[in-house]
């Protein structure tokens, strides 16, 4: 009947309400999944800023790192920097600690590598677990030091370079245009009184300018990562790296589960840390501040007491590779490449070659004793008479150590001074800090190769593990060739946050005039204070040709832009 | 010996083969899980006993409570069951995953807090003591801004006549649990001060009448033995001389 008193209008407005009724639920679905989708994509972003487009295989290149994400306080601060070629090999990886949004970090190209255009990958942990990071990848042509006769290479086909936006405000000067070999060139850089506050990063550097290269300085390819990465944990690194793997079986490879994973590093005060194994046999470990190329001693131990293996992943990033073409060089660059290449054998002929060595490991203690706490006693049998053996060693020298050599088997028991009786199982026993469960290694060992021998005669626990008393052996020559010949036992090198070096670099001039400059890259610097006015000033090389004066500038938008200027080395 | 006895002992004798090979490096009671695992440095410690059974009580709490420990490092465990023993200034944990008591490191404290029901009270921290008692010790933050109110609770035993513990053995002592205050200057010097009205004025010769009447203004007699008295003191004092 209500229909009877309702006009046709009225209908119409009764069937818009309807409709906008029905609308409601839609709207907030709409609403939510774009404020859900808005939260998840509060996503990294990471710029690298390289020195140079170019570079000799044995250099080292120097970059600059931004990054930012919509959630500043949840930003990762390790940045990890990828080298591989188009086709997605991996080459190296470095990892920088940031701080303030950016970092300065080098990577060493390997003598070895070949002619080609490779790609510098810059991504943090979270990018790599999440799989949704964008990896701004830069490219970078790496011409091989013993190639004399590059004519052709393989460039990226298909794929167009994003650009950094040109800032026209922003004005380089130099006193001339045109520079002699080793000339002092002094450069402006002004940026107008009005933009000096929307600017927070300002990066500079100048060097030789590649005819072929030149291109990828300004310009980089945005690529989604390929898929997301199974790691055990979420963690966004703030201060060290992840260090993850999986436990599997010996003899079938199956992942074992519930396995106790420790990870053991041998130095002065050793980092002891454990990990249950997953599920999926995965296991992970947080090395906080480390620095260098680390020795990793990890062994597992399962609940059957299974022989298990150690594989650890590498923290590689998997984006897709780049399609690629063969390029028949100009002239021109095949004259600067020659060019180039003769400069570095001369550079090599006059300073010498260093092969590059790993950083030394460093690892600042968090605590002023090891893991096991306050030996109860320390023992030096180097002080004593020489004893040949560990067993006279025990007897003689450590009181309150039992250690039996018999047929079954070596068995060492240490004093329990809390109840004072000996403890009923084997002490955590440990050789230079890698815990050891075959007691007949320290069968040999006499007072010329021991250190120093740490008690501790309590029952200690660490975390969830519980130990019955300790016993820690310090070896003088620090050995790990016992790890190598051990199964089951994984020895890796692996290296954790790159050490820092100072970044800023100027060429000067050579005092010694038979001794030629052969830089390519003049300068490079982070500024510290942005100026309505920057001046620096650098020496050109003794080799020919272009140089590019490039200033990089992120404003508090983190938009990027770029404003460069070429000068002549006659 | 019968047939029941004989599986008896190779029951006894199959468990203790089976203890006896099991992984050494956790309690046997259970395996363990990735519960244990935490990015954080682990807990250290040494096995706790509880031994003495005079009478008294060497703890601060004789029952476990939820609290958290902050370590040096910065890293931080929350809901651990934690009891501090006010006679060894030991810092004890109850490890529920493998059933297990220990003495937390104290060089790896920071402070912790105990989840007790007068929430202002339940912050230790470590701090080192230049005087008798030198070291660090655990000290209780009763107020802190630029003037720091702290206790440190300090059980001893005491003399008394002889008693049979509960175990009958005879005892002629019984612990006493002493709580010491202390005032912090901003210049980071500790000074001893009781919960008495005397006391708290004495350490401020110069404004001793000024400091008597704000204490009257602010009806702060000392009557109750409640460290509030002090810690509201303390406050005020802070306020008026040292506010800048």
């Amino acid at each position: 009947m209500t229909c009877l008193i309702f006009g046709k209008e009225d209908l119409k407005v009764t069937r818009m309400n309807r409709r906008k009724i029905n609308i409601v639920p839609y709207v907030i679905l709409f609403i939510l999944i774009l404020f859900v989708n808005g939260k998840m994509r509060a996503q990294e972003i990471i710029h690298l800023f390289p020195d140079r487009s170019f570079a000799v295989s044995g250099d080292t290149v120097w970059f600059s790192i931004f990054i930012y994400s919509d959630d500043s306080n949840e930003t990762s601060e390790v940045v990890h920097v990828q080298l591989d070629d188009l086709a997605n090999n991996h080459v190296s990886k470095v990892s920088i600690l940031c701080s303030g949004k950016t970092g300065e970090g080098y990577i060493h190209i390997p003598d070895s590598l070949s002619t080609g255009i490779y790609v510098l990958k810059p991504f943090s942990l979270v990018q790599k677990i999440s799989g949704k990071g964008v990896i701004n990848q830069k490219l970078i042509t790496v011409y091989n030091r013993f190639d004399n006769e590059t004519g052709v290479i393989e460039e990226p086909d298909g794929i167009k370079l994003k650009r950094y936006d040109i800032n026209k405000e922003v004005v380089i000067t130099t006193g001339k245009e045109q520079y002699e070999k080793g000339e002092n060139v002094n450069v402006e850089i002004r940026i107008p009184g009005t933009g000096i506050d929307q600017y927070k990063k300002v990066f500079a550097f100048a060097g030789l300018a590649d005819p072929f290269s030149q291109r990828f300085l300004s310009g980089w390819i945005p690529s989604s990562t390929i898929a997301k990465t199974e790691n055990p944990v979420m963690l966004t690194e703030k201060n060290g790296i992840l260090i993850s793997g999986k436990v599997v079986s010996n003899e079938t490879d199956v992942p074992v589960a519930n396995a106790i994973v420790l990870l053991s590093i041998p130095d002065t005060i050793p980092f002891f840390d454990y990990c249950i194994s997953d599920s999926a046999g995965e296991f992970y470990f947080y090395l906080r501040n480390a620095t260098g190329v680390a020795n990793l001693v990890i062994q597992a131990l399962s609940q059957n007491e299974e022989k298990c293996k150690i594989k650890l992943s590498y923290s590689f990033i998997e984006v897709g590779s780049i399609p690629a073409t063969q390029k028949i060089l100009t002239l021109e660059e095949t004259t600067f490449i020659g060019n180039i290449i003769k400069a570095s054998y001369y550079s090599k002929l006059f300073k010498g070659y260093k092969i590059g060595t790993p950083d030394n490991f460093m690892l600042p203690m968090q605590f002023k004793y090891p893991f096991y706490g306050p030996p109860t006693k320390t023992y030096y049998p180097d002080l004593f008479v020489d004893l040949p053996d560990f067993r006279e060693i025990s007897r003689e020298i450590l009181h309150g150590v039992q250690y039996r050599e018999r047929k079954g088997g070596t068995t060492i028991r240490l004093q329990n001074q809390s109840i004072s009786a000996l403890f009923s199982q084997e002490p955590l026993r440990l050789l230079d800090g890698i815990p050891v469960f075959d007691n007949k290694i320290f069968a040999p060992m006499g007072t010329n190769d021991i250190k120093k021998v740490d008690v501790v005669f309590y029952k200690r626990f660490y975390g969830d593990l519980t130990f019955n008393g300790v016993l820690s052996v310090y070896t003088k020559n620090k050995s790990l060739d016992w790890v190598d010949l051990k199964p089951g036992i994984g020895h890796f090198e692996y290296s954790c946050l790159q050490l820092a070096k100072r970044f800023e670099f100027m060429n000067g001039r050579v005092p010694d005039t038979h001794v030629p400059n052969l830089n390519k890259v003049l300068f490079r610097t982070t500024v510290k204070e942005i100026k309505s006015q920057i001046d620096f000033n650098f020496f050109t090389s003794d080799i020919k040709g272009d140089v590019e004066i490039n200033v990089i500038l992120i404003d508090k938008n983190n938009h990027i832009s770029y404003a460069h200027k070429f000068i002549d080395v006659k | 010996m019968n047939l029941q006895l004989k599986i008896l002992f190779t029951i006894v004798f199959a468990s203790m083969m089976f203890s006896a090979v099991c992984q050494e490096f956790h309690a046997p009671i259970t395996s363990l899980t990735t519960k244990s695992n935490t990015l954080n440095y682990k807990l250290s410690g040494s096995q706790y006993y509880f031994f003495s059974s005079l009478e008294g009580s060497a703890y601060l709490n004789d029952d476990w409570v939820r609290g958290s420990v902050i370590l040096e490092n910065g890293d931080r465990y929350d809901s651990l069951l934690l009891k501090l023993n006010t006679f060894t200034e030991d810092l004890i944990t109850f490890n529920e995953r493998i059933g297990a008591v220990a003495i937390i490191d104290k060089f790896i404290v920071d402070e912790f807090t105990m989840d007790t029901d007068k929430s202002s009270e339940n912050l230790f921290r470590k701090m080192y003591f230049d005087k008798y008692p030198k070291g660090e010790h655990y000290f209780n933050m009763l107020y802190e801004g630029k003037l720091k109110l702290l206790c440190w609770y300090y059980t001893f035993e005491k003399k008394t006549s002889t008693y049979k513990d509960v175990a009958g053995i005879t005892r002629d002592s019984y612990y006493k649990l002493s709580p010491i205050y202390f005032i912090e200057f901003p210049d980071n010097t500790l000074v001893k001060v009781k919960s008495t009205r005397k006391s708290l004025i004495n350490l401020f010769p110069e404004q001793k009448k000024r400091i008597r009447k704000l204490l009257r203004k602010n009806k702060i007699h000392f009557y109750s033995k409640n460290t509030s008295e002090l810690a509201r003191a303390v406050n005020l004092i802070e306020t008026e001389f040292f506010s800048n």
